[in-house]
């Protein structure tokens, strides 16, 4: 974990964030229990800077806040989220322990013969046209809602966040350089994203992309990883139900159709 | 799902809100549409809540609708309050810091907020502004803890949690790099929860 990241935690336990800040540290909040921990501690520490101080408000406020309470409707309740799939149609994954650390190398489910899989499906009809990926790219920024101590309904987070607070989450991660790269896939959510505390940096005029692997349809372009070397939290684009896998490969800066090069990762979904 | 771990589900998280009902029930009684446990919490918080407000909003009447909009919100999201993520107080409290500091920042960028904040007299500046100022029994014990806090790493705090300001604004009001103010409020927080021992 990038320890610049963690250093945030006090600023922004007591607030001292900018909102692009918030929503950045938010994303690495969900993945850092850590993190959650020590800005609890931190804001109940903050709290006692003004202990000594007590102001009681005018009576009249008191009047105030209990009519308007009077007429104020109360959130409902968080329900759980929704099941991962119907009942009785649980697909082999639905159960599934999210995998943690996974072996460090480029075949996450240690078959040796992912990488020649891969290639071969390089030459598969059917692949989506990588236009769309062009859009996944663009669509970085992942709005937020604040990161607070209550939470807000699913209907009001974005897909990444929905993703990564699914309770059917997938979390699959891999050591990538001197980081750890990770991918959550949420049945339920129909989606999955991509994070990464620092991707490296491609090579000049190459860059990463991301793919689905579909039963059918081969390597499915899943968007491109952009290349800031900051932390990267990407949702992919198209369909995470049906896929069975995903993948990242060092394509032309522009993307490609189909994989042109051996996976740098793989996640295998089932 | 988040969980904000380090759970304090009682008031004893938090050390200066061991006196008085619980908080804990009144506001899983307020979840369930009771008005009159809400104004029971109401009478045990609002003063503190307001203190905090005020000490960083310093406008009285924008303090009073921050603090009141503060308890709308409690209100509201009451029903979503889970004791596994901090304790009552704390939870209220984060509530109110974040709407007086969301009030400042709006308020600055309209100039209508005195932005000077001289951090050599925060020291108990609000004994001599604040009137009805309660001493809790602890305070000795905060302030010896704050005493514990390096000048820098207190200044630091100070300027962000009270002043409002960014972490990147701290750093610019006392002249240090970016990174070290972030630093200084993390240490400076650290050191204040493990000096009181404070669990979430």
């Amino acid at each position: 974990m990038n320890p610049d990241t963690h250093a945030l935690a006090g600023a922004y336990a007591v607030n001292a964030v900018t909102d692009d800040e918030r929503r950045s540290f938010e994303t690495h909040l969900d993945l850092c229990a850590d993190c959650r921990a020590e800005v609890a501690e931190l804001r109940a520490a903050a709290a006692t800077l003004t202990s000594d101080v007590e102001l009681a408000p005018p009576p009249a406020l008191r009047a105030s806040v209990l009519a308007a309470v009077s007429q104020t409707r109360q959130l409902s309740p968080l329900e759980p989220p929704a099941a991962a799939s119907p009942p009785g149609s649980n697909g082999p994954d639905a159960a599934a322990e999210p995998l943690a650390s996974l072996p460090a190398t480029a075949s996450v489910d240690g078959s040796p013969a992912d990488g020649d899989e891969l290639a071969a499906r390089r030459n598969r009809r059917g692949l989506r046209p990588w236009l769309a990926a062009a859009v996944a790219a663009a669509v970085i920024t992942i709005g937020g809602v604040a990161w607070q101590p209550w939470e807000d309904s699913p209907s009001q987070l974005t897909a990444t966040e929905q993703v990564l607070r699914a309770d059917d989450a997938q979390r699959l991660e891999l050591p990538m350089g001197s980081s750890e790269i990770t991918l959550v896939r949420s049945r339920a959510v129909g989606r999955a994203v991509f994070l990464a505390d620092a991707m490296p940096t491609p090579p000049s005029g190459k860059a990463y992309q991301l793919w689905f692997d579909v039963p059918g349809r081969g390597m499915v372009s899943a968007g491109m990883i952009p290349t800031s070397g900051h932390a990267v939290t990407v949702p992919l684009e198209g369909d995470a139900r049906t896929a069975t896998g995903a993948g990242i490969t060092l394509e032309p800066e522009n993307g490609s159709e189909h994989p042109t090069s051996d996976p740098v990762a793989l996640f295998s979904f089932t | 799902m988040v969980i904000m771990a380090a759970v304090g589900s009682g008031d004893e998280s938090l050390p200066t809100a061991a006196v008085g009902p619980d908080l804990g029930s009144l506001l899983t009684r307020s979840a369930r549409g009771d008005e009159g446990a809400f104004a029971e919490l109401y009478d045990a918080t609002a003063a503190r809540l307001h203190g905090l407000v005020v000490r960083v909003v310093r406008d009285r009447a924008q303090s009073e609708e921050v603090t009141q909009e503060a308890f709308l919100d409690i209100w509201t999201h009451c029903t979503r309050f889970d004791p596994a993520k901090g304790s009552p107080l704390s939870w209220m409290l984060t509530i109110a810091h974040r709407k007086a500091v969301d009030r400042v920042r709006s308020a600055e960028a309209s100039k209508a907020r005195e932005v000077t904040y001289e951090v050599t007299t925060t020291e108990r500046e609000h004994d001599s502004t604040l009137e009805k100022v309660e001493v809790r029994l602890d305070q000795q014990r905060v302030r010896r803890a704050l005493a514990t806090l390096t000048d820098t790493q207190r200044g630091a705090v100070e300027l962000a949690y009270l002043g409002g300001h960014t972490h990147t604004e701290v750093a610019a009001l006392l002249g240090i790099p970016l990174g070290t103010a972030k630093t200084r409020i993390r240490d400076g927080l650290i050191r204040l929860r493990d000096t009181l021992e404070v669990t979430a």
